[in-house]
């Protein structure tokens, strides 16, 4: 899942057990120390970690980064030829970059200001949507370099840039 | 502003990619890549912003909105381009002496894409999204799939027209001038200058 992941180490290593000495299945205090790792290893895929090939994997902020750069990009290059801004919206990409928005909202939203700044890539209903809020005066509407303007401003008010 | 000029071979094989008819058609790459206008804003002969009957985007006071941007009809762009002189004509796309034509497309989504029939008839103007604006000879050139999953413009839905007097008195005229002796210029000043630009030829992925 977590293309860029920074690997703790196996549930054996991270909780420093001694593998040899322990029966499985029949000591009491094995099953207590599963049941245990359990219910971490769980805890910590609510938080967006997952467990792939005995590794735990724990999203860093950079694969997010990564992540969204990679989708937005994707998302720039296969719908250059669109202007309906439902047909790019409902691109692939798009929701998943939105989706990426459950795991940090925040960040998500630093990301794609400056994605517009950097990049003009039109995330402006995206931010309306995640922010609740839209800094763009209606006689701007539709105007590339006001609108930009108007979220780069919104995010260096907001501490976000 | 954000213009980028791709000489003609790259350029073509960007728009071939996405618009595979036009692998075989007739057409000309009329400007350099802009993202300060789209396809509807070029149909009303604008080059300075977006159109679309949606939150964030230029659209006529006194028109209704589609919000969200999905709910956007064609009787919204039907509305629009009354006000520009533009009645409808049903599908008849041929070029007609004394007349100016549009073409709204649309997939099983809504609208996609409008296309500006030359004022002299040579083809259809039409400006793909944040690439540049071409001239093709017909309106099949860019037509494709219907399906929301596809990334295409569909089919042509219906075609408005107005007289070129009614699009004189508006001054489209003038400014359809005014842009297209700015891009000659452009191309005149940036011809070849590939390192501008930065966005990768590749289409969309399979």
């Amino acid at each position: 899942m977590f293309s860029n992941c920074e690997a703790l180490a196996t549930p054996r290593e991270w909780l420093a057990l001694d593998p040899e000495p322990i029966s499985w299945h029949e000591d009491d205090e094995a099953i207590r120390i599963m049941a245990a790792i359990n219910e971490c290893v769980a805890e910590l895929e609510e938080k967006g970690a997952s467990v792939a090939t005995g590794e735990l994997c724990i999203p860093t902020e950079s694969a997010l980064a990564e992540r969204f750069q990679e989708q937005a990009e994707k998302w720039a290059r296969e719908t250059a030829h669109l202007s309906s801004p439902t047909q790019m919206m409902a691109h692939p990409s798009y929701q998943a970059i939105l989706g990426m928005a459950s795991e940090d909202k925040r960040k998500i939203i630093r990301l794609m200001i400056l994605d517009l700044k950097q990049n003009r890539n039109e995330w402006f209903w995206a931010l309306s949507y995640l922010t609740q809020d839209n800094p763009i005066k209606q006689s701007d509407a539709g105007k590339m370099e006001k609108m930009i303007s108007a979220w780069v401003n919104w995010g260096i008010e907001h501490n976000l840039i | 502003m954000s213009r980028r000029y791709r000489n003609d071979e790259e350029a073509r094989a960007a728009f071939v990619l996405r618009f595979p008819n036009l692998a075989d058609a007739d057409f000309i790459i009329k400007s350099p890549w802009d993202d300060d206008y789209q396809c509807i804003a070029w149909a009303e002969c604008y080059t300075d912003r977006k159109s679309w009957p949606g939150p964030g985007y230029a659209w006529p006071e006194g028109l209704p909105i589609a919000d969200p941007p999905e709910t956007a009809t064609k009787d919204h762009f039907i509305q629009r381009f009354s006000r520009l002189g533009y009645k409808p004509c049903g599908l008849d796309r041929s070029f007609e002496f004394g007349y100016q034509k549009v073409a709204i497309y649309a997939n099983d989504m809504g609208v996609t894409h409008m296309a500006r029939q030359h004022i002299a008839g040579f083809g259809w103007l039409s400006k793909a999204g944040r690439m540049g604006d071409i001239l093709h000879r017909n309106l099949e050139d860019i037509e494709g799939d219907m399906s929301v999953d596809a990334q295409k413009y569909g089919r042509v839905e219906i075609i408005l027209k107005r007289t070129w007097w009614s699009a004189l008195v508006r001054l489209c005229l003038f400014r359809c001038f005014w842009a297209a002796f700015k891009f000659w210029l452009y191309r005149l000043v940036h011809s070849y200058n590939m390192r501008k630009w930065n966005m990768p030829v590749e289409g969309p992925t399979p």
